[in-house]
């Protein structure tokens, strides 16, 4: 038995509807913005800050010509371009899925891409075996019709129409509750050997302290790797790469050294933003890349557009 | 001229998120916090945090699961802090605002029901079945493992279904 999700929301809203928009609010909003805008002191750039900056722009250019990505980066590429070329999901549409990989016992590698619990039942899982430089992908809802405004299955059609309307509205609240009422809803199990909050957050910031110990490459290096890895990866041309900004998170940013299978790790996100106008605004979304902290290896590479895990 | 330019885009798509989202934020904090003035100031902060880090939120999609993330951990922090100050952690149902539209005795029922779950299954509550998000996307928000949301997700069903029973359907 679950509840009602559409029911209770309507029924808070209900009566909750005395609490609404505020010119008051609004306007303490906006004196507060203001005051942020408030112009700082500019410095001039020195000449050796200068001098060091052409430094590092040599540097990546440097790397971007000895870049190593491990097997199971070139294993993950040959199953994302299947899946494109088979089922017609583009890597915008992947952002619908959550990857996950696992090497098998005769080295051939398992990726699968699971939809969120929302789309469960509509997006079904995508399943890509890699061997010897080929890649098979199966669907879990393989011949169930995709066709029609009541489609049981959502293909490349359908979650092409849902990314112009999340464009427009900024949420995927209704297509929620369409794929709900298609009905089949996947009930997620619970992980048994899962850690609890508290608990997994000090494991996490173990494995951050040990990672960033370990490190023989700085921020800086492992950032630069990271870029350089994207625009061969992804194809980038030199303009759409100088749009990629570095993003900082502003909490923690430690959490961005991790453990990931076994190896130290640190992981460098990106941000790419282009005008809708612009031929490459397909490759808008959010990078991230896990660089190994002792050799700089590219052990993982992401994208989201923000659609499944947000 | 440039800069001036970048500041009144950001300005304007600043509008655009409150006009949109003010009152599903207000709603969602104030149902968490039970204080309308802790919920005003708890969005006014989110507001202020989404500018901020609009950088970081461009080129990503859905603005409602990030303005939900940047809210709830706003009110936990709100919470933490009323905590420190050893204030009571629980929500006082009788400080619900008078409704703007008509509601039946049922709306009342399961509001009260919501904002009376303790903090964490509230907080789970609030984020999965009022907000609608994924559990995947409300382990990110609640920065806790997806096993972790799914059973407060569960636990709090479980104390909703002691009250409001046919408010539940089968699978």
């Amino acid at each position: 038995m679950r509840i009602d999700e559409k029911k209770l929301r309507d029924a808070m809203d209900r009566r909750l509807s005395g609490l609404d928009r505020s010119a008051a609010l609004h306007s303490a909003v906006m004196q507060r913005i203001a005051k942020e805008e408030e112009p700082v002191m500019k410095r001039k750039m020195s000449l050796a800050v200068v001098f060091a900056l052409v430094l590092v722009s040599l540097a990546a250019v440097a790397l971007a010509a000895t870049l190593i990505f491990s097997p199971r980066v070139d294993a993950l590429t040959l199953a994302d371009k299947a899946l494109e070329e088979k089922y017609g999901i583009t890597m915008r549409m992947q952002s619908f899925f959550d990857r996950k990989d696992e090497t098998l016992p005769d080295g051939s590698v398992r990726v699968t891409y699971t939809s969120s619990e929302n789309f469960r039942n509509v997006m079904g899982e995508y399943t890509a075996l890699v061997k010897d430089g080929r890649a098979e992908v199966t669907w879990d809802l393989d011949g169930v019709s995709t066709e029609g405004p009541d489609a049981k299955a959502w293909g490349p059609e359908q979650l092409k129409e849902i990314m112009a309307w999340n464009e427009e509205h900024g949420t995927l609240t209704p297509w929620i509750e369409k794929a709900a009422a298609l009905g089949g809803a996947v009930e997620t199990q619970e992980d048994p050997d899962a850690v609890g909050g508290e608990e997994y957050g000090r494991m996490r910031d173990q494995q951050s302290a040990e990672a960033k110990a370990a490190a023989k490459l700085t921020e800086q290096e492992m950032a630069d790797i990271a870029k350089a890895a994207l625009v061969k990866r992804y194809g980038m041309t030199e303009e759409t790469a100088a749009q990629l900004e570095y993003y900082i998170p502003p909490y923690s940013p430690e959490v961005r050294y991790v453990v990931e299978n076994g190896r130290y790790c640190f992981e460098a996100e990106y941000l790419l933003y282009l005008d809708k106008a612009d031929p490459h605004a397909s490759l808008n979304g959010a990078y991230v890349v896990t660089v190994n902290v002792e050799t700089g290896v590219i052990e993982n590479m992401t994208y989201t557009a923000g659609y499944g895990e947000g | 001229m440039q800069q001036e330019t970048e500041k009144e885009a950001r300005r304007q798509w600043l509008e655009t998120v409150m006009d949109r989202w003010e009152a599903t934020l207000l709603r969602l904090c104030f149902a968490y916090l039970g204080d309308r003035s802790l919920a005003e100031d708890a969005v006014q902060e989110t507001f202020l945090k989404a500018w901020k880090g609009y950088d970081g939120f461009r080129g990503r999609a859905d603005e409602k699961t990030w303005l939900t993330r940047i809210a709830i951990n706003q009110c936990k922090d709100m919470l933490k802090s009323a905590w420190n100050r050893h204030t009571d952690r629980s929500v006082d149902t009788d400080l619900l605002p008078e409704a703007a539209v008509p509601f039946e005795e049922r709306d009342d029922t399961v509001t009260r029901a919501v904002m009376a779950l303790p903090v964490k299954l509230r907080e789970a509550a609030l984020v999965c079945l009022y907000q609608g998000l994924s559990l995947a996307e409300a382990s990110k928000a609640l920065r806790l493992p997806r096993s972790t949301v799914h059973f407060r997700l569960q636990k709090a069903e479980a104390l909703l279904k002691e009250e409001l029973e046919e408010w539940f359907h089968a699978d």
